[in-house]
């Protein structure tokens, strides 16, 4: 350490010295100045040692001391006041006089009394220092609880932020999390339904090669089988004993007769096997199978007549859940005028219940049509009983072209809606609606 | 001479009775020919006015509303009527009343919504056997 640094530091000393005496007051020296010194609890007395006062004494070294220090602080030597049973010396000169002694006890009692106020000013002011401190203690402990409290509650509101952020950014994360699935999964379904198509498009591409082979097939094979026919008529004809060819008509798999019902050229004698099926196996999925091999057979042949008779038989028999099958009865009836248009209406509302077999274009393109289907029957109907009407007005006739003017109105409106909805080509929805309406109001709606 | 007073002056006592002025309809197709099934209707009134079959004509000099209204037709009203027939667009038209000869020659178009059955938009679905995936 430098002197230019130890000098503020001896200053600082020299002052602190000469200051702390001025500082120091009488009641710092209390101790020194013992107010009952003796051995048998008297303020003053002579033992052999010598006598004892409140006044200080002082070791050998002029140190004082309280009178009441049995040895010295410094050298350890015994004082006047070493052995508690030291003999007192005996007291010379006279006793005092009565008034003396009741003064005397006067100013002890005095005395006692301000013992004893002491007493209590001290004991009350321990009493005050206690409760101060306590108090102060009380006060610690309730500041260090609410500190403890807001600490708690800080931390709780942090960790619940903190919670509210996690749910936050746990929420974000999940909706992006389904949103990527979502596209994940549109994409697939797109994927799947390009692969479908395509799928579809081939197995038609090849069904329709296939079918196209099995009718080359099927042709020749009939060409030979007419030729072979000449040659065994021609050979019965020389030999009319010999037996004609066997035809096999067994139907045991269905799933073999398809090539030839596609083509239409099932025989007599399967069909025959197929409509026993049809009529006799207890499963409904097996009079389903059946059934579609002779709807399929009959319009491959052409037999429109045949093949009607059969839809409607599998329709109201058998199967109500195909809406293909529903939409294309409904379609071929809705071409043959209005003596079918309530069988288009009951059709198409059957196709229409099973609606949701079909997806994309194909639900809208195939809805929009059945809705047509009905408006444009309903309104055959109408014009017929109009017509009706015209030609002999009567009440019966007037309440059927209500009733069928209605159905048009209702239809056509379904229609248009659905039309509008869908984008596909309104204009003529409307003023169909319109024509049975007789208002763009009731056809637009509110 | 007595007597062909006494019937002009009832003549005319018999002409202040409240009668609309009659506003006649003609409904035609394009070709013009009369339409027999058409109706002749006022937005606000219920009841429809059937043209004569044989014409094509319906008279109207008056409209009841459905609030027990008469609208009885005079000269300078303008009305408004909704003209439709089964198989044909409706037609929508505002008349202006004149004191005579009020004749409304209407012309529909025909509404061949039957054309539409069976056209592009109709797919002809193929029937499947019951399977899913048709056999190779």
């Amino acid at each position: 350490m430098t002197t230019a640094r130890r000098k503020p530091l001896m200053t600082a000393l020299a002052l602190w010295f000469v200051a702390a005496p001025a500082h120091a007051g009488w009641g710092d020296f209390d101790a020194l100045f013992a107010v009952l010194p003796c051995p048998d609890g008297w303020m003053a007395c002579e033992t052999s040692a010598g006598g004892l006062s409140p006044e200080p004494l002082r070791d050998g070294s002029g140190v004082p001391l309280p009178a009441d220090l049995r040895v010295g602080w410094f050298d350890l030597a015994p004082t006047a006041a070493f052995s508690p049973f030291a003999a007192m010396a005996a007291r010379s000169g006279s006793t005092a006089p009565q008034a003396d002694q009741a003064a005397v006890a006067e100013q002890a009692a005095a005395k006692a009394e301000a013992e004893q106020v002491a007493a209590a000013e001290a004991q009350r002011v321990a009493q005050e220092q206690a409760d101060e401190a306590r108090r102060q203690r009380e006060e610690a402990v309730a500041r260090a609880n609410q500190e403890a409290e807001a600490a708690r509650r800080m931390s709780e509101q942090a960790a619940s932020a903190s919670a509210e952020e996690r749910a936050r950014l746990e929420k974000e994360a999940s909706a992006a999390r389904e949103r990527a699935a979502a596209a994940e999964r549109a994409r697939i379904e797109a994927e799947a339904q390009e692969r479908a198509r395509q799928e579809a498009a081939r197995a038609e591409a090849e069904r329709m090669a296939k079918a196209r082979a099995e009718a080359e097939s099927a042709r020749k094979a009939q060409e030979e089988a007419a030729r072979k026919a000449q040659e065994t008529s021609a050979v019965a004809a020389v030999d009319p004993t010999r037996p004609a060819p066997a035809v096999s008509s067994d139907c045991t798999d269905l799933t073999k007769l398809e090539p030839s019902s596609l083509l239409g050229t099932l025989t007599p004698g399967q069909i025959e096997c197929v409509e026993k099926r049809v009529a006799t196996d207890v499963k409904m999925t097996d009079k389903d199978k059946a059934s579609r091999l002779l709807m399929s057979n009959a319009f491959a042949k052409g037999d429109k007549e045949g093949w009607e008779k059969l839809v409607k038989r599998h329709l109201e028999e058998i199967n109500q859940s195909d809406p293909d099958l529903s939409y294309k009865y409904a379609l071929v009836l809705s071409k043959m005028g209005p003596g079918r248009a309530a069988g288009v209406i009951k059709w198409s509302d059957v196709a229409l219940e099973n609606k949701t077999v079909w997806t994309g274009d194909t639900f809208t393109n195939r809805v929009n049509s059945l809705y047509k289907f009905r408006a444009v029957a309903a309104q055959s109907l109408w014009q017929k009983a109009e017509t009706d009407f015209a030609a002999e007005a009567n009440d019966d006739k007037k309440a059927l072209v209500e009733k069928h003017r209605n159905s048009t109105k209702v239809y056509a409106r379904e229609w248009f809606e659905y039309a509008k909805v869908a984008g596909k080509d309104a204009t003529q929805a409307l003023q169909l609606c319109m024509s049975a309406a007789g208002t763009k109001d009731y056809c637009e709606g509110p | 001479m007595m007597w062909l007073a006494t019937f002009a002056a009832l003549s005319l006592a018999a002409d202040t009775t409240e009668i609309g002025i009659p506003v006649t309809f003609e409904v035609l197709d394009v070709e013009g020919a009369p339409i027999p099934t058409a109706v002749i209707r006022h937005p606000k009134e219920q009841d429809r006015h059937r043209v004569n079959v044989e014409t094509g004509r319906a008279v109207v000099s008056a409209l009841y509303l459905p609030d027990g209204t008469e609208v009885l037709f005079t000269k300078g009203l303008e009305l408004e009527f909704e003209i439709s027939a089964p198989g044909f667009q409706n037609v929508h038209l505002t008349y202006l009343v004149r004191k005579r000869r009020n004749l409304v020659p209407v012309e529909l178009e025909k509404l061949d919504v039957q054309s539409l059955v069976g056209g592009e938009e109709d797919e002809d679905p193929v029937i499947q056997f019951g399977r899913d995936k048709p056999i190779d």
